[in-house]
């Protein structure tokens, strides 16, 4: 594993974050403005991915929902990385202790229930909003960096450089936190960002169950959904946000498939 | 027959672990189920009056105990909209959904099957490919595009809901047919993976050197050998197919669970929230405790490890 492959994937996963940022830029029009005479306007160049049945600008809707979702991704990523790291590291400590265990059977708890069905299910709850959405993809999306650092931590301890941490009189908690985990931080970086995908998809996901950027403001999922009710009439108003995600993942995988490549 | 016991055990307590999840998320969590049924506008006698028909007025513990006695009869309820029963509700569109994947599971097999053939033929490139394309499709984008295609090309365009002709079961084949790719793509690069790891190690030449021809190492060493971790990769695609599922079954139409969780969530119907949790955490930990029961049939080594 090369630092520098690692390094440049970071840069383009910030790269990603600042120019979604921008993206809503390039919106033309008011991606939330309703005008009902140019309802389910087939694409043209007033209108390059037409309208949807509000009369509403696809492209715009599209550009702002794209932007919001790798935002959201984005940030639901690195703070479940962080949780991940934490309760990981916490658990390889307190290895063959209760700790452990509990983390354990938390952690399968957790994964034998279907994401998309944990996070519907404590939304349905609130009054949902795409911080909420953000919230919940962290605090589930944790498990699979957990349970890696978890497993790498327990894998370095009995390994000769910590031995000798533990001479020079380090106490656990220090040579966990000092030596064992920067060893471990590369393969956790780029085994949650292997993750990111399926983040995307479980982001809009929500949104497709209505429960993540509440309207009017435009979610890819969300638009998906509603254009499921006009697939056949105008198929431009779903195929257009689900292309976007397609380009998303897309981009994302061509990057993860070069890393890997070149380890 | 004591691992059985013990992994038994285990999945016993997840599924505890479930139904305490369920049950604080939609008992002891302070939002006021009477008072979602009732509306907003309802008078505060006719909702106090709820909450003591729903036993919402006794303590905690007493909540969960009668809670845990219902889940053990299969006593889930019956909605808040219209009542129906949430046992026969979910189980029903329960049968539909696992149909619907066992079909991708089947789809998913024939796919590893041609790609484990085409890791031998040698075409690896081909392979690694596809498999990159169909990772790269997310369910909403693969699901509207084949939904498209198969309103105009494919025969079976209609459902009865009821499974009593032939073409009920063929309707189901383009949502499978979605919902296998990502297991398809998943799966045939761990199984490839194993091959080439496999074939490097010494047992495989030791094997050569006796004199084995290239199928028979194939056939009893190299694909033995890759069945283990094929066949842990594929109990943690149950779960992930599951939520795919709930996408795949709203695109296409299909009355099974996800179209149950699309209208529980948007009115907020709760006990049939409830039940899909539950039923759906049942299925997932019976299917994982199943896998866990052929892992010694397929490895000896978990067999011996623990034989008392």
């Amino acid at each position: 594993m090369h630092r520098n492959n690692i390094n440049f994937l970071v840069y383009c996963m910030i790269g990603l974050f600042v120019l979604s940022y921008f993206i809503p830029w390039l919106a033309t029009q008011d991606p939330v403005g309703i005008d009902l005479n140019e309802r389910l306007m087939a694409p043209s160049g007033a209108h390059l991915f037409g309208t949807d049945d509000l009369g509403r600008d696809v492209l715009s809707r599209v550009l702002h929902g794209f932007s919001t979702t790798v935002m959201v991704s984005l940030a639901a990523l690195v703070s479940a990385l962080g949780i991940g790291i934490f309760l990981g590291s916490l658990a390889g400590y307190f290895y063959k202790h209760w700790v452990d265990w509990g983390f354990n059977w938390f952690a399968s708890l957790i994964m034998s229930i279907p994401f998309l069905l944990i996070m519907a299910s404590i939304l349905s709850l609130t009054t949902p909003t795409i911080g909420k959405a953000y919230l919940i993809l962290a605090g589930i999306m944790w498990v699979n960096t957990a349970r890696l650092v978890r497993v790498e931590v327990i894998k370095r301890m009995p390994l000769d450089y910590v031995t000798a941490a533990r001479a020079l009189g380090g106490t656990e908690w220090n040579i966990v936190v000092k030596d064992v985990l920067p060893a471990c931080t590369q393969s956790a970086v780029l085994f949650s960002i292997s993750y990111l995908p399926e983040i995307i998809a479980l982001e809009a996901g929500l949104s497709f169950l209505g429960l993540g950027v509440q309207p009017p403001d435009p979610g890819l999922g969300k638009m998906i959904f509603d254009g499921l009710n006009y697939i056949y009439a105008a198929p431009w108003i779903a195929l257009f946000p689900a292309a976007a995600l397609f380009v998303l993942v897309l981009f994302v995988n061509v990057l993860l498939w070069n890393v890997r490549k070149r380890t | 027959m004591t691992y059985v016991l013990q992994r038994s055990a285990y999945y016993l307590s997840l599924f505890f672990g479930i139904i305490l999840f369920s049950f604080v998320l939609f008992h002891a969590v302070p939002t006021d189920p009477a008072r979602v049924m009732l509306g907003p506008n309802a008078e505060e006698a006719q909702v106090s009056a709820l909450r003591t028909k729903l036993g919402l007025d006794k303590p905690l513990s007493t909540q969960f105990a009668t809670y845990l006695g219902d889940v053990a009869k299969f006593n889930l309820g019956t909605s808040y909209v219209d009542g129906r029963n949430v046992r026969t509700e979910v189980g029903g569109k329960l049968a539909v959904t696992l149909l619907l994947i066992l079909l991708s599971l089947a789809l998913t097999l024939v796919y590893i099957g041609i790609s484990i053939g085409i890791e031998i033929l040698g075409i690896r490139k081909l392979g690694e490919f596809t498999d990159f394309l169909w990772v790269s499709f997310p369910t909403m984008f693969s699901g509207l595009l084949v939904a498209l295609l198969a309103a105009h090309y494919y025969p079976f365009t209609t459902f009865s809901g009821a499974f009593t002709r032939s073409a009920d079961y063929l309707y189901l084949l383009p949502p499978a047919f979605v919902l296998a790719l990502y297991p398809m793509a998943v799966l045939s690069r761990i199984i490839r993976a194993e091959i080439v790891k496999i074939r490097r190690s010494q047992f495989i030449l030791a094997a050569r050197a006796r004199g084995l021809s290239e199928w028979e190492v194939l056939r009893k060493h190299v694909l033995k050998n890759a069945l283990i971790p094929f066949l842990a990769a594929l109990s943690n695609q149950i779960p992930i197919l599951f939520t795919s599922t709930f996408i795949v079954e709203i695109i296409f139409s299909v009355p099974g669970i996800g179209s149950l969780l699309v209208r529980s969530l948007l009115q907020r119907d709760f006990p049939m929230l409830e039940g899909i949790v539950i039923l759906n955490g049942l299925v997932v930990i019976l299917v994982f405790m199943v896998f866990e029961l052929i892992y010694p049939m397929v490895d000896p080594r978990i067999r011996v490890s623990h034989a008392s």
